[in-house]
């Protein structure tokens, strides 16, 4: 009979002690520790614990260090308009996992293709007479996937490109860690009586966990592609939720890629290192019509130099600050910034030109992001301006008082 | 036909920067729509829409009115993740975030309508841009 543990059986203690495992277990994942002392066999080994679970053969796989890599070995693996060598590399190796060499070589001469592997990969599997070149032979099918896989021209792919996937499978994602401790822990504290069968599986995947480093995978009977876990993750907490975010790197980083986040939003790496570097011009930042990237520049240039520094990008001058307390609580400060320079092509409200550029400045109470939204330069107040940026049909004398806030 | 004006009731609310304003009753001008997206964004695959039991009416130009004949719920989520759930927007229910924090709408009416950004170089408002 199925047990039932219902929400209320979860007790502090128990939410105590998955915070400690949970800590151990994502201990070396931010940092790189894990990253650094990985060994390929750690997932190999355990995606073939996923496949013998599954009563299926094992695979070839493959790890993709980053997320160009995973693309790319998806359509070298997948695509068979891309590539046939690396195809033939996955049947290969696959064959040798499964059936071992001798039971291969009886396959690849029964089949004719003994030939076509000498061509093209020096490979001639009538030399072979035992089970000990098993390991040898497939390190060289598996170099020779990455190196043709990787010297394929990005047109190719590009030219008949299939969007790659991943299954959403939790003992091979960046949750199957946390997934296992749960059930170590209910099992701790409520005796799941699992049978003997199930308590070894749990303790065998268990047993590769977190080294597995497997972030993202992507099953078929042949293959199984891997991407591994970012070497560094950086992030901050934000309403009680961990987020994406670095004002200084990239907040995700694989080997040879980097990903960056301000306030988990994604923004390109051309305009994060300007902005970083201090290569960002005022004259392209006022071009940005993206409110999201202006908000995430903003947000770095305020972050690593303050609000000084952000005046100083804008050459502008606060000229208003209203703090107002909403309804639901919530204190929201709003400033209001112009130009000190006056520009003969900006405009204000009326039309008239030769104006100074202007912005309101909010803060978003749900992501933290500040945002420079721009505004008419005739407003000499921050809340008139704000009630101003209200959809069209709301007049400016309904009060600036938020009931919710997110 | 009644003044917008009159029909507000004074209460504002925001999810990001999609505005929400009570209304008394649904405007004689506004026009019944099926059920869809409030805001949508191409570029990041990020919606805002309304889930539960509601009518929805266009304002013509100005944004849309929401009749909800429960409490619903306003979610700031990806179109994955809605496809995921399976829910045709007809059931309250919260899904994750994308960027912000979901909203409670009460029962009753309420316009919604984006916050406007202002264009220094043509000197007019229009929709903000994400």
């Amino acid at each position: 009979m199925a047990k039932v543990i219902k929400q209320e059986d979860l007790t502090p203690e128990f939410y105590a002690e998955l915070e400690i495992r949970k800590n151990e277990m994502m201990a070396g994942l931010y940092n790189g520790q894990e990253h650094e002392t990985w060994q390929k066999r750690y997932s190999e080994e355990y995606v073939d614990l996923i496949y013998k679970s599954a009563n299926e053969p094992v695979p070839a796989v493959i790890i993709a260090n980053n997320l160009r890599e995973f693309a790319i070995y998806y359509n070298t693996i997948f695509n068979s308009n891309v590539n046939q060598k690396t195809r033939m590399c996955i049947n290969v190796i696959a064959s040798l996992k499964t059936v071992g060499v001798l039971k291969t070589k009886d396959i690849i001469l029964k089949d004719g293709d003994n030939q076509t592997l000498i061509e093209n990969f020096g490979v001639d599997f009538n030399k072979f007479t035992s089970e000990e070149d098993l390991e040898s032979i497939k390190a060289k099918f598996e170099e020779e996937f990455y190196k043709i896989s990787n010297e394929i021209p990005r047109e190719t792919i590009l030219k008949n490109y299939l969007n790659p996937t991943v299954n959403q499978f939790y003992l091979a994602s960046e949750y199957g860690r946390i997934y296992l401790i749960w059930y170590e822990l209910l099992d701790k504290h409520f005796n799941l009586e699992a049978d003997e069968a199930t308590t070894q599986e749990y303790l065998a995947f268990k047993a590769i966990t977190p080294s597995n480093n497997i972030a993202k995978a992507y099953f078929s009977e042949k293959a199984a592609l891997i991407l591994r876990m970012p070497k560094k993750i950086r992030t901050i907490m934000s309403n009680d939720t961990e987020i994406f975010h670095s004002t200084t790197d990239a907040s995700i980083e694989y080997p040879g890629e980097k990903l960056y986040y301000v306030n988990n939003r994604q923004i390109e790496e051309e305009w994060f290192l300007k902005t970083v570097n201090k290569t960002l011009t005022f004259e392209e930042f006022i071009q940005i019509e993206n409110e999201d990237l202006k908000a995430g520049i903003a947000t770095i240039i305020k972050e690593n130099e303050g609000n000084e520094g952000l005046l100083k990008f804008l050459n502008a001058e606060l000229v208003d600050t209203k703090e107002v307390t909403h309804n639901s609580g919530y204190t929201e400060t709003i400033k209001l910034y112009k130009t000190k320079q006056k520009f003969t092509y900006v405009m204000n409200r009326f039309g008239e030109r030769n104006q100074p550029y202007a912005w309101m400045s909010l803060v978003c109470p749900s992501t933290g992001q500040n945002y420079l939204i721009d505004t008419c330069p005739s407003f000499k107040d921050a809340v008139e301006a704000a009630k101003w940026h209200r959809p069209k049909n709301i007049p400016m004398d309904l009060p600036y008082v938020w009931q919710s806030a997110n | 036909m009644e003044n917008f004006k009159d029909l507000l009731t004074g209460e504002c609310s925001h999810q990001g920067d999609v505005q929400f304003f009570a209304l008394k009753a649904i405007p004689s001008n506004a026009v019944k729509i099926d059920k869809g997206f409030i805001a949508a964004s191409e570029r990041s695959g990020s919606f805002h829409a309304l889930f539960g039991d509601y009518d929805m009416y266009e304002l013509a130009g100005e944004g849309v009115v929401i009749d909800c004949k429960e409490e619903c719920i306003l979610n700031h989520s990806l179109k994955e993740v809605l496809e995921k759930s399976g829910n045709k927007l007809d059931k309250a229910m919260i899904l994750d975030k994308k960027d912000h924090r979901h909203s409670i709408l009460p029962k009753g009416v309420h316009f919604f309508g984006i916050q406007q950004r202002f264009d220094p170089h043509e000197g007019y408002r229009k929709n903000v841009k994400d």
